[in-house]
């Protein structure tokens, strides 16, 4: 009998241990991964759109030609206008694409277009598209009336955006 | 064995996000038709179903030339490849010869 309660203890004190240690080594991972990169909401707030919850974004119609912000590329000052929010501008690249911050976004951008010739098309937008790194390919479109969109591949936007800026 | 399986799903998940940002359904010059999810049709001025021509394939970035009463009309926006699907070349120039044809004004009237 003593035995029994004794093996029976020791059974138990190697799962306390095996579930402590499980416990520890969560809490260090929680405690090592970066935090959660936040969204912009400067072009949103700025051109005094609504922002849906679906990627979209609604733009007073008297506001969406207004500059939000304008690049500086080798190819000239190009201007990021306020949009439609839904096919192009500042809200439309905030919203859908998940700018963290528009100083890197800026920078991405004009690291894009500074780096690659560019394929312009017959409907007068030129593509861009440049691969910042393994699984990060970044596409920048402009038209016209100056940056229509800009992306990164994949998933985790957030940190794609960071590592094109700081790349 | 639930916990493996329940892993493997997710990087199935995993792979086709990574699939879906990064593969390009389209190809230059092909018709397709606009089919938006209610949120984005109900905020753009392109009728459901409208014919078009892809101009350039980008994954979020697919410019069209949408048939227009009179010649093409290029919106001054691009495309979610999900918007739009894929028609034949047929279906494309029975759409065209029917927006023509008929009574819509054409976009620079909107």
């Amino acid at each position: 009998m003593l035995k029994v309660r004794a093996g029976c203890h020791r059974v138990m004190t190697t799962i306390a241990r095996l579930t402590l240690s499980a416990l520890a080594t969560i809490a260090l991972l929680l405690a090592a991964s970066p935090p959660a990169v936040a969204k912009a909401t400067d072009a949103v707030d700025a051109c005094g759109a609504t922002d849906r919850g679906d990627l979209t974004a609604t733009v007073p119609p008297e506001v969406q030609s207004k500059i939000f912000m304008t690049v500086t590329t080798s190819h000239g000052p190009l201007p990021v206008r306020c949009g439609n929010g839904v096919t192009t501008g500042a809200v439309h690249i905030e919203v859908k694409h998940r700018v963290p911050n528009w100083g890197d976004a800026l920078s991405c951008i004009k690291k894009v277009i500074d780096r690659t010739p560019g394929q312009p098309n017959k409907n007068g937008k030129t593509n861009y598209a440049l691969a910042v790194a393994p699984g990060n390919v970044f596409t920048v479109v402009r038209g016209d009336i100056g940056i229509i969109t800009a992306y990164p591949s994949g998933g985790d936007l957030e940190n794609k955006w960071r590592q094109c800026s700081v790349s | 064995m639930a916990p493996v399986l329940s892993l493997l799903t997710l990087a199935d998940e995993e792979v086709a996000v990574e699939e879906r940002h990064t593969s390009e359904r389209f190809v230059v010059d092909q018709a397709v038709e606009w089919t938006p999810p209610p949120e984005v049709a109900e905020q753009l001025e392109i009728p459901i179903g409208h014919p078009g021509r892809v101009i350039s394939p980008a994954v979020y970035a697919v410019d069209v030339a949408w048939v227009d009463k009179v010649g093409e009309y290029a919106h001054e926006g691009v495309f979610d490849q999900d918007w739009l699907s894929p028609i034949s070349d047929d279906e494309y120039e029975a759409r065209a010869a029917k927006i023509r044809d008929g009574s819509w004004a054409g976009f620079a009237r909107h």
